[in-house]
């Protein structure tokens, strides 16, 4: 008997074990495999440096590599650089490039290809010019070295260097050098990362493969699991969810809120958290109604928030004013009393003192994206409420992106943006981004953000930065909401994400056994 | 009847410059630009206006519509500014998926649509004619969209019989089986037009049953079948075959909405797309397209008219 109970006993710490070994290799990541993404719109181009849109960035994180890539925190780690020497002036900075790096056609990265990247970047990428005002030249060293030298101290130069929408991505020397402001072609889409382009059938599918020869991941966001990773434009939004749940897209993109109810509840996927957005209502500072700061604290004043939050972006906003991530290093609540007033008495008084006398406020909103339209619906009846008169115009996004570049067209438009891992990456309070806000104190903060060193010295800034923006209100922040991943409950890596939620990025997913 | 096709097939081409040059001016007076789409939402007014230079869309728009006409004429339709590619290869590309689904709606349409139209002209106002056009109404009021993602909800997701979604070649892979693609899309299109066929079927018939010459075939003895198939459909076949026919062509232009919503890359999602990304060159020649494939139908229509009915003559 006691035989017995020692054998059983055995076989079942036995089984125990083995079971625990199976789950603990079910959790291994596992390579191979083909994801299939549903997105809502092709890429429209592979230029990373140049395209903004969230398709673009996200298509170029798997293609292309930066200097230097941000972990999770946002924090920035050196990638294609190997090391960086640093002039105690902060005029001069040596980068140091990893060798044995190969791009995707098998020639080696060299000192030539990042300085073309990066002067062609300074001259037409989306945050260059940041970057290249402060920047005398850049030129190679050697081989394997660049040196950059500035005219001022830059004190965000790994973050910039880092960050990817319409990021610094380095490509081939002879891509770099005749590109000029147009974008590149796809024959021109060689990059170092982990996934090179197989195959772009425009309307179809854009195929990318694992590139074997990729040089690791020294930055930790992965060094590519997956053979294959397909981008599938679906424009309808069921349409991508019932491929979600018939398995037919292992991910989608761009779900929205109102299905996340509907996929929490499916036990084939699953639903996770991911990071912030927010949306805001941009002013036009430079002409009309909203050049007068009454007007626009009166636009702040009168909104009440949660309501517009419940009807754009259900079951995933938060009512929170601040600008940086909670918890973030650069959090803060500066000047967030000014955030949700729902005063709209207040606001009237507001407008009276701006001499408003009922012209019409000329407000641009989406008509064929859910969440803004039904956010800009809300917007618009709790401004006619308070006695507004409000022309909602309702557009496609391209006929916006166009109309918001000329000041007579428009009071306001809505919006939404990213949590910037710096404020220097807030294009929204530059002089150039179509609110035009030039406040010169705002300018001299920016200025000093950009040139000042040690995040010690800079987070005093960018306190005063914020509390001018509620005092200003160039735009109105109507809240905050979480950018949600929605995958197949076999694509493994989410739960610990190692990248941004700038978009959804797959270098370090893998698909686990059925 | 041969100069008649050859004049009609010489007005083809003044028809299309004139829509060429209509698509050309409209779609550049429509808010939106390729630049703003290309360079997305961050970008400054100062990059989006040096791309449209560089792209040559700040020249007056004449001065571009002259240079593109010359183009043309040399057979040049343009390269898309999205997608790098010619025009033309971008369309060629869409064309296997509408003309695949055209061809596979069709036969629904058909094979549903006549039968039911013969059969409620021959017993009218019976539970069968009713039920018709119940049937008839249904599909006539059901919006294609909202039809559309219904047949996607039970066929694919609940009963999991066909895909949701995009399409694999049948003449590049030679499977046939590529066809289940095509189900739910042409079940969709095929439901509504189906119901306007038949309904113009019962229409037309109803009013050729009525004719003394179908009394006297019936008083001769003639089988039932014989009077209704024979005799009385080839006269009602006119109307009839001008809405097969015209429904084809817009078939073959591309439907829009459902290759939208079941993600089809054909014709009509390639206009949309287009639109939504104005792609100026796209947009123009797939506007040609459609209006070649409309006055062809309409050519092809009428000389079916003279084979059918040899009281119709061209050209005298």
């Amino acid at each position: 008997m006691r035989r017995k109970n020692k054998l059983l006993v055995a076989s079942i710490v036995s089984m125990i074990l083995i079971g625990l070994g199976i789950f603990g290799m079910a959790n291994e990541p596992r390579y191979g495999g083909t994801l299939r993404v549903a997105v809502n719109e092709d890429p429209g181009t592979l230029d990373g440096q140049i395209g903004t849109s969230m398709t673009v960035t996200g298509v170029s994180l798997h293609i292309y590599e930066t200097l230097f890539a941000y972990d999770y925190g946002y924090t920035p780690i050196p990638c294609l650089v190997e090391s960086v020497d640093k002039k105690s002036d902060g005029l001069e900075v040596t980068l140091h490039l990893r060798q044995g790096v190969l791009f995707h056609n098998g020639e080696e990265l060299d000192s030539g290809d990042v300085v073309a990247s990066l002067h062609r970047w300074g001259e037409f990428g989306s945050h260059g010019p940041t970057l290249f005002e402060y920047v005398e030249d850049v030129v190679a060293v050697d081989e394997y070295t660049v040196l950059l030298t500035f005219n001022e101290p830059f004190g965000a130069l790994e973050s910039m260097l880092a960050y990817p929408n319409g990021g610094a991505f380095i490509y081939l020397q002879e891509v770099a050098e005749t590109a000029g402001g147009k974008p590149i072609s796809p024959e021109q889409a060689i990059g170092t990362g982990p996934y090179m382009l197989d195959e772009w059938m425009p309307g179809k599918q854009l195929k990318m493969v694992k590139f074997e020869e990729h040089h690791g991941d020294p930055a930790g966001i992965g060094i590519g699991y997956l053979d294959e990773i397909v981008y599938v434009p679906v424009g309808e939004a069921q349409t991508r969810v019932s491929g979600l749940l018939t398995g037919e897209f292992g991910h989608i993109m761009y779900t929205p809120a109102d299905y996340l109810p509907q996929l929490r509840e499916d036990e084939r996927v699953k639903v996770l958290d991911y990071g912030y957005w927010f949306n805001a209502l941009m002013m036009n500072t430079q002409e009309g109604l909203m050049s007068n700061t009454k007007m626009r604290q009166a636009m702040q004043a009168a909104l009440d928030m949660e309501p517009i939050l419940m009807a754009g972006w259900p079951g995933i906003y938060e009512l929170e004013g601040t600008l940086a991530v909670p918890g973030s290093l650069w959090y803060t609540t500066a000047g967030t009393e000014r955030y949700n007033q729902g005063n709209p008495e207040k606001a009237m008084e507001l407008a009276k003192e701006a001499g408003y006398s009922g012209e019409a406020i000329r407000f641009i909103c989406s008509g064929t994206s859910e969440t803004y339209y039904n956010g800009g619906l809300v917007i618009t009846d709790q401004l006619r409420r308070a006695g507004f008169n409000v022309a909602l115009q309702l557009y496609d996004w391209p006929s916006i992106m166009s109309r918001r570049n000329d000041p007579a067209l428009w009071d306001m438009f809505y919006t939404s943006h990213t949590v910037k891992p710096d404020p220097i990456f807030m294009a929204e309070n530059t002089p150039y981004y179509p609110c035009w806000w030039s406040d010169p104190r705002a300018v001299s903060l920016t200025d000093e953000l950009k040139t000042t060193v040690g995040f010690e010295n800079r987070y005093p800034l960018w306190e005063q930065l914020h509390r001018l923006y509620y005092e200003e209100a160039p735009w109105v922040k109507t809240g905050s909401f979480r950018s949600m991943i929605t995958t197949s409950n076999n694509v493994m890596g989410f739960e610990e994400p190692r990248y941004p939620p700038f978009t959804d990025i797959f270098t370090y997913v893998w698909l686990a056994e059925e | 009847m041969t100069a008649y096709i050859i004049k009609r097939v010489l007005a083809i081409l003044p028809t299309l410059f004139f829509v060429l040059a209509i698509s050309f001016f409209a779609v550049r007076f429509i808010p939106g630009d390729p630049a703003s789409v290309l360079l997305g939402d961050m970008a400054t007014t100062q990059q989006v206006e040096r791309l449209k230079a560089e792209l040559g869309l700040d020249r007056p728009v004449l001065v571009q519509f002259g240079k593109y006409i010359v183009r043309v004429f040399q057979g040049d339709f343009g390269q898309s500014i999205i997608y790098h590619l010619p025009v033309g290869r971008l369309i060629w590309s869409r064309t296997e998926t509408t003309a695949s689904l055209a061809v596979f709606t069709m036969v629904i349409i058909l094979c549903l649509g006549l039968p039911a139209g013969v059969l409620a002209a021959v017993k009218p106002n019976t539970l069968l004619d009713q039920s018709f056009l119940v049937i008839v109404l249904c599909g006539a009021s059901f919006p294609t969209f909202w039809f559309g993602l219904l047949v996607m909800m039970a066929f694919a997701v609940a009963l999991r019989w066909f895909p949701t979604s995009g399409f694999v070649s049948i003449l590049g892979t030679g499977n046939l089986a590529n066809l289940r693609y095509l189900v739910l899309p042409a079940v969709t299109l095929g439901f509504s037009n189906s119901a306007l066929l038949a309904r113009m079927t019962r229409a037309s018939m109803l009013e050729v049953l009525g004719e003394d010459y179908v009394s006297t075939a019936r008083s001769k003895g003639l089988r039932e079948r014989t009077v209704v198939l024979k005799h009385a459909f080839r006269n009602a076949a006119i109307p009839i075959l001008t809405i097969v026919l015209f429904t084809f062509a817009g078939l073959l232009a591309g439907t829009a909405i459902t290759e939208t919503v079941f993600a089809l890359p054909g014709i009509g999602l390639l206009l949309v797309q287009s639109v939504m990304q104005r792609d100026y060159p796209c947009i123009q020649a797939v506007m040609v397209v459609v209006a070649f494939l409309y006055l062809f139908i309409s050519l092809v229509t009428d000389i079916t008219y003279a084979l059918l009915d040899p009281r119709i003559h061209y050209g005298e």
